[in-house]
């Protein structure tokens, strides 16, 4: 602990005068002033000045570690959000090279973070009541800092077509030169606790803000201890760097029509550009919520130097189908202005509606799949499985055919007729056919490593749509002139699709937490 | 913008097109039957006679069996049979077509107004029970009844359209309700713009020097475009709409 010079008392880091103030008697040091003192009077400080002696509380429900100062009182879990014991113990932690203070106060962080809440209306009534938001803590997370130094011979190809006249000109052009180049500051989060998704959503820290590090910042706040060293994250952070590089490339070279692909390439490859790395540990502040629902957590993060926010809400299935109701009402009304459907129509409305829910719990699924590779949806990276890359074309051909599906009958039958006509069983046999060929082909492409993420959800779902889609196809073929059995088809059709509507929800609200990993570790309580 | 206020004047010409409405006729119209599937008694006839003559006084009304298999919609043949029998003018048909066992209402003009092709097909719905139990003259009875109370102003019972679209429209809210919670969680990836003015650094291109690989020159050929021919068709038809049933 910090005493104050004057009385005493607990000093902590002030965010809005950014100098330590008594937590008693009100006074203000400048944290230079407060450092030295400290450093002369504790006499616990290590002779090796790349350690320091911290208190580190390890929750006994989930296996969390967390440093605060040993007189914090720690009466619940910031990872798992239990209001458990927490053990401590001192412990030697390597010592932060630098540090970026806290700018946001918990007042900011709480009204911007409530800013993004209160357009929350599926989120878990829980996580929205006035006290959570009250429960954020100031942390300062860990991250690897890189500095990366680059020099080398480039051969950038560009190809510009141009148009004059009747002539279009397509040249290819070669610019080669020198690229030099030095980029600091590019941070990756260094501890195992904070989820690589959250963390990279919360990025940049304003390097500018970022000063030599001192315990003093971290009075009044909780911090982690890094648990990953810097090679775990360099070459990823090397591929931010290029991704800037190539930025500023497309700039240079917009006149020549720089062939992005090659240049990116070309950078890729450390031993022709990479000079020197350099790399350093430093403390970024976030403020920090959790909201725990069975073994998954949700977080709601603040970054305490912008402001900028991220948080995972959840959906409560029970405030998502009170939305469809009432959404229902005035859709119903506008329906009944528009529409006369014969009961067939119905049932094709919901099997379109089946092969759009497969569509998007596909998709939700293989999210699911990479989140849990680190790999961002849609987001280009050389690591992404070629199966799923494949898959994911798949999908939207998929798509395409399914819109393909719905227009050509459609054209078909008008023509014939005379008169584009929705309502030809015909039309409703021949999409319902391809839909349910789409749902076969899921069912058997989908089971394999997906099963374990979504559980019995994605089995279920698919052997729905096949059964829809049979009777479906069915119906269409027998053409039943009684209402009465479309209406029952219809109805169960359109309760298997809400069916699978709740099967969504699981995988988004899936998609929205983690189960964290400190979770998995031996010490850790799963059933908690 | 040019094309978009295009667009919006060529949609609304269409709607108000769409939405013209005709004049109630200042004669009686004609009444026509003609049952060539034999499913009428005299007595039926007699009765749907006196049902037809209230609908007059807006237009013709008709009532057409068939039983030859022509592999023809009944749609088609509705359409062609009151294009035969009415012409453009105001009318009323009811088909009963015993080959695809289907129930047809064709309506054009002033009957066509109220009797929309929606409510075609309600009123289609609404009888095609008593097809399905042999009540034929019921049925037609019941239909032109239908067809009157709506001119008459009234309302007629739609179950069929308030059960379906309730359906609809739970479906829909479901899936409306889904895009909106993944759209109010969209999440933006750090962008490169937000890297460049967080870090320090730059990176610069010394001695550039560019040389033209190769240069490729393509004439473009307009095509001439085929210009479309075509001749003015026969006299056309009705603006025919309607709405049926199987039974």
């Amino acid at each position: 602990m910090i005493g104050c010079p004057g009385c005493g008392s607990r000093l902590v880091f002030d965010i809005a005068s950014q100098k330590m103030k008594c937590s008693y008697c009100g006074q203000l040091y400048p944290v230079a002033q407060v450092s030295k003192k400290s450093r002369d009077a504790d006499e616990s400080i290590m002779e090796n000045n790349e350690l320091m002696q911290v208190t580190v509380f390890t929750c006994s429900q989930c296996g969390a570690e967390i440093v605060a100062d040993s007189d914090e009182a720690v009466t619940w879990c910031s990872y798992c959000g239990s209001p458990a014991t927490l053990q401590s113990r001192l412990s030697s932690i390597r010592r932060p090279d630098a540090v970026i203070p806290f700018k946001i106060d918990k007042e900011e962080c709480v009204s911007r973070y409530r800013a993004i809440a209160k357009k929350q209306i599926y989120a878990p009534s829980a996580l929205l009541k006035q006290g959570k938001a009250e429960s954020f803590r100031g942390i300062y997370m860990p991250f690897w800092s890189y500095d990366f130094t680059r020099g080398g011979a480039y051969r950038f190809p560009g190809t510009k077509t141009e148009t004059f006249g009747d002539e279009q000109i397509t040249t290819k052009y070669l610019a080669t030169g020198r690229l030099e180049s030095h980029y600091e500051g590019l941070a990756h989060d260094a501890s195992l606790s904070f989820e690589d998704d959250v963390s990279e959503k919360i990025v940049p820290f304003m390097q500018m803000d970022s000063v030599d590090f001192d315990e003093c910042y971290l009075n009044g706040f909780y911090a982690n201890a890094a648990d990953q060293n810097e090679q775990e994250y360099r070459r990823k952070m090397l591929g931010t760097e290029n991704d800037l590089i190539i930025a500023e490339a497309k700039k240079e070279f917009a006149d020549i029509g720089l062939q992005e692909r090659e240049a990116k390439a070309q950078l890729s490859d450390e031993s022709a550009y990479l000079i020197e790395t350099k790399s350093q540990l430093a403390m970024y502040p976030v403020w920090f919520l959790s909201y725990r629902r069975g073994d998954r957590v949700s977080y709601g993060t603040v970054n305490g130097q912008t402001g900028k926010v991220y948080a995972d809400f959840p959906a409560s299935p029970y405030k998502y189908l009170l939305f469809s109701l009432i959404t229902a009402v005035p859709v119903f009304l506008i329906l009944n202005f528009l529409l006369t459907a014969m009961p067939a129509f119905v049932l094709f409305v919901a099997v379109t509606c089946g092969f759009i829910v497969s569509t998007m719990f596909k998709r939700e699924v293989k999210e699911l799949f990479l989140k849990q590779c680190h790999i961002s949806y849609g987001k280009k990276t050389r690591n992404i499985d070629v199966k799923v890359l494949i898959g994911s074309i798949g999908s939207c051909i998929g798509i395409l055919i399914g819109i393909l599906a719905y227009i050509v009958p459609i054209i078909i039958s008008g023509l014939s007729t005379g008169g584009l006509s929705m309502e030809s069983e015909t039309v409703y046999l021949i999409v319902s056919a391809i839909f349910l060929l789409f749902f076969i082909i899921r069912f058997f492409t989908m089971r394999g490593r997906y099963m374990s993420l979504t559980g019995i959800h994605l089995n279920l779902t698919n052997a729905l749509f096949i059964v829809i889609g049979i009777i479906s196809v069915v119906m269409f073929a027998a053409r039943p002139a009684t209402d009465w059995i479309y209406y029952a088809i219809s109805f169960a059709a359109a309760g298997a699709v809400a069916f699978s509507v709740t099967s969504l929800i699981h995988g988004y609200n899936m998609l929205s937490s983690v189960k964290p990993k400190q979770f998995r570790r031996s010490g850790g309580d799963d059933n908690a | 913008m040019r094309k978009y206020l295009l667009f919006l004047c060529v949609l609304a010409a269409i709607l108000l097109t769409g939405c013209g409405t005709h004049q109630k006729p200042a004669n009686r119209g004609n009444i026509q039957i003609s049952d060539t599937a034999n499913l009428f008694s005299y007595d039926d006839l007699a009765e749907l006679y006196v049902a037809c003559e209230g609908l007059t006084e807006y237009g013709n009304v008709g009532i057409y069996t068939t039983n030859i298999t022509l592999h023809t919609k009944t749609s088609l043949i509705a359409s062609s049979t009151y294009d035969s029998w009415f012409g453009t003018s105001s009318g009323f048909l009811f088909v009963i077509d015993m080959s695809n066992r289907e129930i047809y209402v064709e309506t054009d003009g002033y009957i066509g107004d109220a009797v929309t092709p929606a409510k075609a097909r309600s009123i289609a719905d609404n009888v095609y029970k008593l097809a399905s139990k042999g009540d034929y003259a019921g049925c037609a009875k019941k239909a032109v009844n239908q067809a009157k109370d709506l001119l008459n102003g009234y309302r007629i019972a739609e179950p069929m359209k308030y059960a379906s679209n309730a359906v609809i429209a739970v479906l829909l809210g479901l899936l409306i309700n889904f895009i909106v919670l993944r759209m109010l969680n969209r999440k933006k990836e750090v962008s490169v713009k937000e890297l460049t003015d967080a870090n320090r650094g730059s990176a610069t291109f010394n001695g550039r020097n560019v040389t033209v690989v190769t240069r490729h020159v393509t004439v473009i050929r307009h095509s001439g475009g085929g210009g479309s021919r075509g001749g003015f068709g026969g006299g056309g038809g009705h603006h025919s709409h309607g709405g049926g049933h199987r039974f």
